[in-house]
């Protein structure tokens, strides 16, 4: 015969906790359709309520915390969003800044291109030659438009080279290479502005400056002379802008004085220039 | 031996409770209030198998008190629930108790319908108000086929942690002999 230990623990405890659930449920159930509850059962869900709260509190804190989480979520996905937005519309703004700042330069061109008397087109650099041996560069116009060799290229702030046509550098139908003034292949013939003295003025590979040949040794130049195109070479128009004279200095083995000229043009920010295409306006 | 006895049905208890709020407050945000993933009933189900009678029987009753507590309905409705699944649990693992995971789930599958049963009945029958009609019938076996796939891993948990302690030293009685 089992003893009362093992049938406590076997079945009593196991059953009794089931029927007093039982009871209980029945007893709530009672309470839960009589129209008026009893001090007692008032009382029992009294207790019974507080961790009904407490677990609602804990559940409505949880809630909160999750949507706020959530809505955080969004809020970063939202920032995200913005972010890419402001990164575009900077974008925009920089490419609108330069495109104004093209047409601010495009019409300087075209005033100037209206005030001289040279048949021109405009070209566009878009290339710069990479070795610092040679200083070239090439533009968006070929031989389709009417662009051949030796034509002088300027710019409103004054010469800047001739097109070339050589071996490595041809003139193709949409682009031709520019050959500057200050590659060390370039010569131009120039002459002083005030004093009319001509002389050649040859390119060192340097853009900031132009070396000045065979001026006439009792000549009297001043530093900030502007030195123009003589146009006598037959390539160069005569009295376009080259550069302004820096300094002068006799040269003991010829019979000359040599100079450094300070061209006019800016090399480092040049983007439009004008290549004259023909002798006068029609 | 009264002190291990106490100190799991303590840990036993402070888990339970945090599955009960992860159940009532984390779970139904996850769900939307459509499905009940209970964790309380998977539990019951673990101590009524692996568990010995005195401290099994009375932690089941306390977390199916606290889980009708929190219920929103009448507390008892899943205190008898609750200690139905108990004591069916109790009564068959003399004859088998399921060790596999297909096993478990299985039988968890079974019992958790028949939770969902005593459930409906109780509370068609205490409080009557068509609760049959409140879910339809493709998301309570969905409900059970979920819970009855969480609730191996719930097992797992709870035999992890019935040797928690053991696992600290000092805890440990000193050999002899």
């Amino acid at each position: 015969m089992p003893n009362f230990g093992f049938l406590y623990r076997r079945i009593i405890l196991p059953v009794g906790l089931w029927v007093f659930s039982l009871v209980l449920l029945s007893v709530q159930s009672y309470q839960h359709r009589k129209s008026s509850p009893s001090p007692f059962s008032r009382a029992i869900m009294g207790i019974l309520s507080y961790p009904q709260k407490g677990a609602n509190f804990i559940k409505e804190k949880a809630q909160r915390g999750w949507n706020n989480y959530l809505y955080l979520v969004e809020v970063q996905e939202q920032n995200l969003g913005l972010q890419k937005q402001i990164a575009l519309l900077e974008l925009e703004n920089q490419l609108l800044r330069e495109k104004a700042m093209e047409t601010e330069r495009l019409q300087s061109l075209l005033g100037f291109k209206n005030s001289i008397n040279f048949e021109t087109v405009t070209a566009k650099i878009v290339a710069w030659d990479l070795s610092s041996y040679a200083q070239t560069f090439i533009i968006n116009l070929g031989e389709e438009d009417g662009i051949k060799e030796r034509q002088p290229v300027i710019s409103p702030q004054g010469l800047v080279g001739q097109i070339i046509d050589e071996p490595g550098r041809p003139i193709s139908k949409h682009s031709a290479y520019v050959l500057l003034i200050l590659d060390r292949g370039s010569r131009v013939s120039v002459m002083v502005q005030r004093t009319r003295d001509r002389a050649i003025l040859e390119g060192i590979g340097k853009k900031e400056h132009l070396l000045i040949k065979y001026l006439s040794p009792e000549v009297k130049l001043e530093s900030g002379d502007m030195v123009i195109t003589s146009g006598l070479g037959g390539i160069f128009p005569a009295g376009i802008e080259v550069g302004k004279l820096l300094s002068i200095e006799g040269n003991p083995f010829l019979s000359s004085a040599q100079g450094w000229v300070q061209p006019s043009v800016d090399f480092f920010h040049l983007e439009e220039v004008l290549v004259i295409i023909g002798d006068k306006k029609q | 031996m009264i002190r291990i006895w106490l100190r799991d049905f303590i840990l036993i208890l402070l888990f339970g409770f945090f599955a009960l709020f992860l159940q009532s407050a984390i779970l139904p945000m996850m769900f939307k209030d459509k499905l009940e993933i209970n964790l309380i009933f998977a539990l019951i189900i673990w101590l009524g198998f692996f568990k010995s009678t005195v401290p099994g029987a009375i932690l089941s009753f306390i977390l199916a008190y606290f889980l009708g507590a929190v219920s929103g309905t009448l507390s008892g409705v899943y205190m008898f629930a609750g200690m139905s699944l108990y004591l069916i649990c109790f009564f068959s693992r003399a004859s088998f108790s399921p060790r596999n995971l297909s096993g478990q789930m299985l039988f968890s599958f079974l019992l958790f319908g028949f939770s969902k049963l005593i459930l409906l009945l109780a509370l068609e029958l205490f409080i009557g108000r068509n609760y049959f009609r409140v879910q339809p019938i493709y998301y309570i076996l969905l409900e059970i086929t979920l819970n009855a796939i969480i609730a191996p891993f719930i097992f797992k948990i709870f035999h992890k942690i019935k040797g928690f302690f053991d696992l600290i030293p000092e805890l440990l009685e000193p050999r002899r002999g």
